[in-house]
């Protein structure tokens, strides 16, 4: 049954450097005095809406027998971004958040973070064409969104073997042993040791 | 009827069974060459071979030169319509740049080593053990930013691009081709 997500009234803050993701093609890491807030559905976490500074780091790249291919993803992190799956690694890195730890991230009280935040998480479910969230089950997969330049969500989703990214003129899908990637160059599937690159340049002419 | 009338009507009588004969040879002609090729050779077939032989020749040679490129990488074969590699534009600031990240033995090696696979930084250092850490380092940055070499940031491992693999091959096929040419 579908659930409407719910940003938590509770402001957070953390209080260290916490690593939201760590795998092996992917990082994600968020710093001291971030903020955070839950979000919930049906009164259970789901997630966090952070806004702090941070770092995401993403190997997008296939090795080929022809050479690799790809490149590593390296984005700076400034804006407000969500976080939905399993989050109970993160509680104990989060206090409750100061007025002046609001105001250092340019919110006048918790109210306006916890507003912004459910504009955005709205703006989320919207795009991914859901009512309302339907949970991740016995999935241990960690989802990302991250606002982009226009104005929708780049999508990161890792697990320990899993990772999938979407975002403007890429998206790479991976597991243990299968990679696809298309970026505004190449579509790359690759697996058993095997490659198929087709240039999309080339398809233009 | 006179005798020349007689005469004259004989001599057409003649050249009409002539014609006939004639008739009958084209029509055989024409059955051979319905069946397959009929060529007349004339009476020298061995002038006629030759100006074959050699108008062949010449076909070949002219198709060669449009669709073959031969040079020290090999022979490399265009397609019809597609345009010639010396009429493409080509970036040569770009070329220029891949050339000088070339242009070090030490860069060679690396790339070498990475032609069998991924490898972090320690492991070249090992293989590599002539070249310093630091030195190790800054060879990495150039061949990085020419695009030869990749690192993934979050595992850390080294890997050759596929433009990296076509430098690296372009480089030795051309030192092979010069040592041949020396041992000549």
């Amino acid at each position: 049954m579908l659930t409407r997500l719910q940003v938590g009234d509770t402001i957070l803050k953390a209080i260290d450097t916490m690593t939201l993701t760590k795998t092996q093609r992917s990082l994600v890491e968020i710093a001291e005095d971030s903020l955070a807030a839950g979000i919930e559905a049906d009164g259970k976490l789901e997630g966090y809406v952070f806004h702090g500074h941070g770092k995401m780091l993403l190997d997008t790249i296939i090795e080929t027998d022809e050479g690799a291919l790809g490149k590593s993803v390296e984005k700076e992190i400034k804006d407000m971004f969500l976080m939905l799956g399993d989050t109970n690694q993160l509680q104990p890195h989060l206090k409750g958040a100061t007025s002046e730890g609001l105001l250092k991230m340019g919110y006048r009280d918790g109210l306006e973070f916890q507003t912004r935040a459910q504009v955005m998480v709205n703006q989320f479910a919207g795009e991914a064409g859901a009512k309302g969230f339907q949970g991740f089950g016995s999935c241990d997969g960690t989802e990302f969104a991250f606002p982009n330049r226009s104005g929708k969500f780049d999508v990161l989703i890792t697990d320990d073997s899993k990772l999938v990214y979407k975002a403007v003129n890429l998206l790479f899908v991976s597991d243990l042993d299968n990679i696809v990637l298309k970026n505004a160059e190449h579509i790359v599937v690759s697996g058993q040791g095997r490659s198929c690159i087709v240039n999309t340049k080339c398809l233009c002419h | 009827m006179s005798d020349d009338v007689k005469e004259e009507m004989k001599k057409l009588r003649e050249e009409i069974a002539s014609l006939k004969e004639q008739m009958k040879d084209v029509a055989k002609g024409e059955q051979r060459r319905s069946r397959g090729l009929y060529i007349d050779i004339g009476d020298n077939i061995q002038e006629y071979v030759e100006g074959m032989m050699q108008g062949v020749a010449e076909g070949i040679h002219g198709e060669l030169e449009k669709s073959i490129c031969i040079g020290p990488g090999g022979v490399r074969i265009i397609r019809r319509g597609e345009p010639h590699a010396e009429n493409e534009k080509v970036d040569l600031s770009k070329a220029a740049k891949v050339m000088s990240a070339l242009g070090h033995e030490h860069r060679l090696r690396i790339l070498q080593e990475l032609m069998s696979g991924g490898e972090y930084i320690n492991e070249l250092q090992q293989k590599l053990s002539e070249i310093t850490t630091s030195t190790l380092s800054s060879h990495l940055d150039v061949l990085e930013e020419a695009g030869l070499v990749v690192q993934e940031k979050v595992r850390g491992r080294y890997l050759i691009t596929l433009p990296g693999r076509t430098a690296y091959k372009m480089a030795t096929q051309v030192a092979r081709f010069l040592e041949k040419r020396e041992e000549e």
